[in-house]
């Protein structure tokens, strides 16, 4: 089943173009002073701001693009729940280190994912982790974060 | 021309028991995550990165190299198999692949395709050999204003491979140039749009900008996605290749797809998708069993795997001669350079010939090692199905995340690449393309200095300093070129007289 978005183009349209304008705005609100008095010197914003005139003029084009795209439908929830394990998964990684905040996050991210064998999860999850710790820490002797009273 | 001291160098230093390991490691991961339907060449190495960062620049590139060439295979796995294309560029071998399968003949058809598949990836690779010194002598030639209108034409020319999604494209590439424009200017010093973060004042770092864009955001499309994809499989016990017999009278069909595909990989942009369509339509028109196509034809297989393969070497002649990455793949390519200081550009090959001629015997390396592990891993395919997809997305997470850290080890880009997922997640929901983003990025850094130096040259005018500079009008004459033509042939196919009589 498809879920026809009629006016997805003027969306994304105003979207990109506000976001263009207010860059476009903030490049000459904050001041860029180092520019050299030899002809044909450039300041830091030259490019950006011919980069945002086309990112604006690109927003526009798809404001007014007559025919509309058509989106799937998708399932809000799981792209919920999989960003905010991940942000709680980051906030963890270095404070309780690697092998702990992985742990945790393999089986309530694969749990919430749909995967709902406890047992051959839990396995899965310590195995998989402790393979990827040993792989970086002694093959590859790439430090990861540990825990504080390691 | 060659450099046969070079060449030496290169095959000693790639044909290291370590490098050997590396290039079977990666040939296996490739094919395998390659051949597991909609994942791709891009999410098998953006998940490998991590890898690849306390390694030698010779080993981090043959690790690379391997999973590209093993995924662009393992894609026509799935695709014989399953009648689903592990990797878009295999598309086109489901057409007479899967009908050849379905008639019992399943061993038969990944013979077909493993050697089209070889022989197409060893012949980029000559063309990469002889092509890429040739390409990197004449672009030394290029100056600033060169570099620059160069670099402009290869993202319009990425822009320009979906007219569909044209200006979706452009304000893609604007969004990687604005990305790379985060940081320092490298000309002045100056903060810019760092929003007082002072983690932001190095700028974006790429891995893992483009780890959350290409490789999370993969991850997000699935949990979301609804559709739900077939396991079915077509039985089969192994592989069994074609005699010299087989081939008479088909070398024509693998020699032709293999130049198109490795003339469209050179073509930034173009993609391998482009490379199968036009040259199984080749084949097709010009095969002596050209009415059996679509019901098991082997021409219809060798046609699409031959050219999928050879794109992987034409790609390379840009990304390697010129320091422009073509595709997405070739990017992240540079990407890995930048880890190790390699600065990508024009200078590439001259700078670091030892590197560019190591990845040269690489490739070779990586086709024939493909040769050997698709005996294997033909058979360990139907496992690799049946591993749940939440474990391995999960396990994709985790790598991502790794991947991230390990560049700098700092959590800022984790959440770097958190954002990035979710961008990208995005972008791919409102069809906006991701290729020209990263190449935008890639190549950001460089377009400025260039077109600054431009403008400081230019002291008596810009137009005077054009004039003395012929390369540079032949780039800007053949962007022009490219970018109206499609409006000319409209404009010529309009039918006035339907017009003016209302």
């Amino acid at each position: 089943m498809k879920v026809y978005f009629d006016r997805v183009n003027l969306y994304i349209g105003l979207t990109i173009v506000i976001i263009g304008i207010a860059l476009f705005i903030y490049s000459f609100f904050v001041k860029f002073t180092l520019v050299s008095s030899t002809p044909g010197s450039t300041g830091s914003m030259f490019l950006p701001r011919y980069i945002l005139l086309i990112w604006i003029f690109s927003g526009i084009a798809i404001l007014f693009k007559p025919v509309s795209e058509e989106c799937e439908e998708v399932n809000l929830h799981n792209l919920i729940y999989s960003t905010s394990l991940i942000f709680i998964f980051i906030l963890l990684f270095e404070r309780v280190g690697y092998l702990i905040s992985s742990t945790v996050f393999f089986m309530s991210h694969a749990y919430f994912s749909g995967f709902r064998k406890k047992l051959i999860l839990l396995t899965c999850s310590i195995l998989s982790n402790f393979l990827i710790y040993y792989i970086f820490m002694h093959l590859l002797q790439m430090p990861l974060p540990e825990a504080p009273w390691q | 021309m060659v450099d046969a001291q070079l060449l030496l160098a290169a095959i000693k230093n790639a044909t290291t028991l370590s490098t050997i390991i590396i290039i079977f490691i990666g040939t296996i991961w490739g094919i395998i995550i390659g051949a597991l339907p909609g994942l791709g060449s891009i999410l098998a190495i953006a998940i490998s990165l991590p890898f690849t960062y306390t390694m030698s620049p010779t080993n981090a590139i043959a690790l690379i190299l391997s999973i590209y060439c093993g995924s662009v295979y393992g894609g026509s796995i799935a695709a014989i198999l399953m009648n689903t294309p592990g990797t878009p560029a295999a598309a086109a071998t489901t057409f007479d692949g899967h009908p050849l399968a379905k008639q019992g003949k399943s061993n038969e058809a990944l013979g077909w395709a493993t050697s089209a598949s070889i022989m197409g990836g060893l012949f980029s690779c000559l063309v990469l050999m002889f092509l890429g010194p040739a390409l990197a002598q004449f672009a030394l030639r290029f100056g600033p204003l060169e570099t620059a209108t160069f670099i402009i034409f290869a993202l319009l020319c990425i822009v320009n491979s979906r007219r569909d999604v044209f200006f979706r494209g452009l304000f893609s590439t604007c969004l990687g140039l604005m990305f790379a424009a985060v940081g320092v200017d490298p000309l002045t010093g100056e903060m810019r749009f760092t929003f007082g973060c002072f983690d932001l004042s190095g700028g974006f770092a790429l891995v893992p900008v483009v780890i959350g864009i290409f490789a999370l955001s993969e991850v997000f499309f699935r949990l979301t996605s609804k559709k739900e994809e077939s396991k079915y499989l077509v039985e089969y016990t192994g592989i069994k290749f074609p005699s010299f017999r087989q081939w008479k009278g088909r070398i024509k069909i693998l020699i032709k797809s293999a130049c198109l595909g490795c003339g469209i990989g050179i073509l930034p942009g173009a993609g391998s998708s482009a490379a199968v369509f036009l040259s199984y339509a080749s084949a097709k028109s010009s095969s002596p069993n050209k009415d059996k196509f679509g019901t098991g034809e082997p021409d219809g297989i060798i046609a699409p795997e031959a050219a999928n393969n050879a794109v992987t070497g034409g790609a390379l002649v840009p990304t390697l001669a010129l320091g422009i990455p073509g595709d997405a793949v070739t990017a992240i390519m540079l990407v890995t350079l930048t880890i190790f200081g390699i600065t990508p550009g024009v200078r590439l090959m001259q700078d670091n010939p030892d590197i560019v001629y190591s990845l040269f015997i690489v490739l070779i390396i990586a086709n024939i090692v493909m040769l050997i592990c698709s005996m294997g891993i033909a058979r360990v395919f139907a496992f690799c199905l049946k591993i749940p997809e939440p474990l391995l997305m999960t396990l994709v997470v985790i790598l991502c995340c790794l991947g991230a850290y390990g560049v700098q080890n700092r959590t800022f880009d984790l959440y770097i690449t958190l954002v990035c997922g979710f961008i990208g997640y995005l972008l791919r929901y409102f069809n906006i393309p991701l290729a020209p983003l990263v190449i935008g990025l890639v190549l950001g850094e460089q377009l400025e200095i260039t077109i600054r130096q431009t403008m400081l040259l230019s002291g008596d005018g810009f137009l005077h300093l054009l004039l003395h500079r012929p390369i540079a009008i032949i780039i800007i004459f053949t962007t022009i070129i490219m970018l109206v033509y499609p409006y000319c042939n409209r404009f010529k196919n309009l039918n006035f007289r339907k017009i003016f009589r209302g």
